[in-house]
């Protein structure tokens, strides 16, 4: 199972007016500035995201260098990080204050149903390679740490309405209360709809599969400071998705419903800085409809409890111990009531020794042990019995990293990590019956998955060239030793789609980049990736990423006034998709190089009032073999009270 | 000549001695008065503040100046509601109790007089000058530029009983 979650009690806000430059507690799971993160790690602040005219995280993301974002609709989205990208297939951790958004059950993301507004980020984490020895399986690609803003130290008060062509109409309304000195409450609704729009129909069945995007959330966050210094902190979430999108190579309508309750205490002792956190987290989908499929009814539940210590040892090393208990549970209308289940135990160490002021070194370690099961009757046509869920998945995961400050402009960072990726619950528990026109075919379920270890290691050279611009470049190499696929065979006669273990992948790569930030006249950034990915068994697609992506962006600040340009260029790739038959046919085509334009003018008009006009894809592409991202264009509001 | 070697000498042994009469930043005056709230139990609400001084050295008395105008100036922003007075060295003593100092340019050759009454009163010391915490005399050393650091002297620390949350302990440099 994927787990996650670090201590996130960091007062970020005030290290950040101490040091002068962001923190994070997401590299190591221990709190340090950004500049001395022994990771490839890429921040996104609050400023950044003020002056992208971005509606959405993907957006943000897909504007870093080596991140990739495919569209299955207009309103959906995945993202993957050093090459690897699949619809609902993610290799990259997400988390919201340390609560893990990624759903193990599914093995993937659901970016849309996020329970976060744009507007109480605090700042975005994206940390490239694999990290399993602190976030457990599923870290392998990167992890992505969502911080929003703190409730006691910074309060935000502030409503954002949008509208635009294709029938957008968003509205997100953020406020923060103190009831006494020392705790705040945060309170978050929001609301968007939007029209379909994009689709690249192949066949007339797919016009049935046009829900437009429609999205419902409200969120709570409070904390308070206890009188002995402590902490406690309560989040509690809710959010209601329904749309269209692309998955697995076929049209997909579907409603996503997800609640969560987090607890979080943290407290220093004589014995370092202690944390407990819990979280538990439904998601039901009352409907997801697929062309091949059908319709399904599918939910799950995850309760994770994690305690960890964070301490030094005299003055130059810093361990951090924890453990981990996660329970998932998984159910569908086509387990016939029956529930697949994963309970996983987990501990972890890490230790950091700051060798010279220059020079430190970290290295972490974990072991996980997961323990499948299965109750109920299992799908209509079973090739396995609930014993054969009986089983346990056990892996150990490690990281280690060097940072050198070569001197005071050139840092320079060695990283290596064995990841980990899990099979989902859907891989191990659920079997799929293909509809007829899709040859009546059974895609069987498989407990016998193993997790997959992922390779990865980089180096990253920064050089700040003058005030207020840097330069990186990495080199990067990851090594996907098998993946998760299906395989037909024939079973009395009759063909079946097996899940198995399937072999793994191979990407290189190369990137560049420079940044320059200014609150008032220009600010211009670039950068470029260059990764090949050799996928050992790629059932035609031909080794499906875009070798170059280029990412540009321009802006000038004057008074109250600024003008954003942000453009990017992909070459071209290959896409897959399902089409009916028998055998059914998985239609390999190609997506063309495509070049994105997205304008941003904002007016500061009144102290508190901030108008925004902003445009995306300025020119329409294809970003999928089935979706087209069409031009849209708002106008937002913002007043801050 | 021996004239040019006598000033290039004075000018070198001046460089060697670092910190001496270095006038302290606006940085880094407020990153030392932010160090204040991740102190472990660290005072609340309005808490003097000592900006000592030697009223015998111009630097010294210059740099007090600058200090005490600058922390009238700049909003608190931090837990701590800090008010600050200007301490003479030659007037320091146990009377006052000050939780917080600030050590003025120009105090080398009082650090030792005020590491002990920083271990007298349990008083936070907080130099922009690197050599006080070096030797030990001062609790927190920091600098300004090109980046922001934070040094802590465990030992002047220890002596003076005074604590760092974990975390703080963690992003700054101990030695």
């Amino acid at each position: 199972m994927a787990k996650g979650a670090l201590a996130q009690e960091l007062d970020y806000g005030a290290y950040e007016r101490l040091f002068g430059e962001p923190v994070t507690i997401s590299a190591t799971g221990k709190p340090e500035r950004l500049s001395d993160t022994p990771v490839q790690m890429a921040l996104i602040s609050a400023d950044d995201i003020r002056r992208s005219g971005a509606r959405d995280i993907p957006t943000l993301l897909r504007r870093l260098a080596g991140v990739d974002v495919m569209h299955g609709s207009t309103a959906n989205a995945d993202v993957g990080i050093g090459g690897f990208i699949r619809s609902l297939a993610s290799q990259v951790m997400v988390l919201i204050n340390g609560r893990q958004v990624y759903f193990d059950a599914f093995g993937a993301v659901f970016w849309s149903s996020l329970p976060v507004e744009l507007q109480e980020i605090r700042q975005i984490e994206v940390i490239k390679g694999a990290q399993s020895a602190l976030y457990g399986f599923n870290a392998v690609d990167g992890v992505i740490n969502i911080v929003t803003f703190d409730p006691v130290d910074d309060p935000i008060n502030v409503v954002t309405a949008r509208v635009g062509n294709q029938a957008r109409r968003e509205i997100a309304a953020t406020t923060t209360v103190s009831p006494v000195e020392g705790a705040g409450l945060r309170l978050t609704v929001g609301g968007d709809h939007a029209n379909d729009t994009g689709m690249i129909t192949r066949t007339a069945i797919d016009n049935d599969f046009k829900k437009a995007a429609n999205r419902r959330s409200a969120s709570l966050d409070a904390k308070a400071t206890l009188p002995d210094d402590s902490q406690v902190r309560i989040e509690a979430s809710h959010t209601d998705v329904s749309g269209r999108t692309l998955a697995y190579n076929a049209f997909f309508d579907a409603r996503v419903v997800t609640n969560s309750v987090k607890g979080d205490y943290s407290a220093d002792s004589s014995l370092g800085r202690w944390n407990a956190t819990a979280h538990y987290t439904t998601i039901d989908m009352p409907w997801v409809s697929s062309e091949p499929v059908g319709a399904q009814h599918n939910n799950d539940s995850m309760l994770v409890a994690q305690v960890s210590d964070l301490f030094k040892l005299g003055a130059v090393d810093s361990f951090r111990v924890g453990a981990e208990y996660r329970d998932d549970r998984f159910s569908s209308s086509s387990l016939q009531g029956g529930t697949v289940t994963g309970a996983l135990m987990s501990s972890s160490l890490m230790w950091e020794r700051e060798w010279s002021p220059s020079l430190s070194m970290v290295n972490a370690v974990r072991y996980d042990h997961f323990q499948l099961g299965r109750s109920g009757l299992g799908g209509a046509r079973d090739f396995y019995s609930n014993s054969d869920f009986d089983r346990a998945v056990m892996g150990t995961s490690v990281n280690s990293a060097l940072i050198d400050k070569l001197d005071d402009d050139d840092t320079l960072r060695l990283a290596f990590g064995r990841g980990l990726k899990l099979p989902s619950l859907v891989n191990f528990g659920q079997p799929v019956r293909y509809l007829p026109k899709y040859a009546n075919v059974f895609l069987s379920e498989n407990p016998n998955l193993l997790p997959v270890a992922v390779y990865d290691g980089r180096i990253v050279w920064d050089r700040r060239i003058w005030d207020a611009t840097t330069a990186r470049m990495a080199l990067f190499h990851d090594m996907t030793m098998k993946s998760v696929g299906a395989v037909s065979l024939l079973v009395n006669k009759r063909p079946t789609l097996f899940t198995m273990m399937t072999p793994g992948s191979l990407t290189n790569g190369v990137e560049f980049g420079l940044d320059h930030k200014a609150e008032a006249g220009w600010s211009w950034g670039a950068n470029y990736v260059l990764d090949r990915l050799h996928e050992h068994m790629d059932q035609g697609l031909r080794n499906s990423l875009p070798e170059h992506k280029l990412n540009l962006n321009i802006g000038y600040a004057w008074g109250d006034w600024q003008a954003d340009l942000y453009g990017s260029y992909t070459s071209a790739t290959k896409g897959v998709v399902l089409q009916s038959g028998t055998p059914p046919i998985a239609a390999v085509g190609t997506i063309k190089a495509h070049s994105q334009l997205s304008p941003h003018l904002a007016w500061q008009a009144r102290d508190n009032v901030r108008l925004e006009l902003s445009a995306e894809n300025l020119w329409p592409y294809q970003d999928s073999l089935l979706q087209k991202m069409e031009t849209s264009y708002y106008l937002s509001v913002t007043i801050s009270y | 000549m021996l004239r040019a070697l006598a000033v290039g000498t004075l000018l070198l042994t001046l460089a060697l001695l670092p910190g001496t009469g270095k006038a302290t930043t606006l940085n880094e005056l407020k990153v030392g008065i932010r160090i204040v709230d991740f102190m472990v139990s660290p005072p609340r609400g309005p808490t003097p503040i000592a900006l000592i001084y030697d009223s015998q050295i111009k630097t010294s008395v210059d740099d007090a100046q600058s200090l005490l105008a600058w922390l009238d100036a700049i909003p608190g922003g931090g837990k701590t509601d800090l008010i600050p007075s200007l301490v003479d060295i030659h007037q320091l003593n146990d009377d006052t109790n000050f939780r917080i100092g600030f050590i003025a340019a120009g105090m080398e050759p009082h650090y030792g007089r005020i590491l002990d009454y920083a271990r007298r009163n349990h008083t936070l010391t907080i130099s922009a000058d690197l050599s006080c915490e070096r030797s030990g005399k001062c609790v927190v050393g920091v600098t300004g530029a090109p980046r922001v650091e934070v040094i802590i002297s465990q030992q002047a620390a220890s002596a003076c009983g005074t604590e760092f949350t974990e975390a703080f302990r963690m992003m700054v440099t101990e030695n």
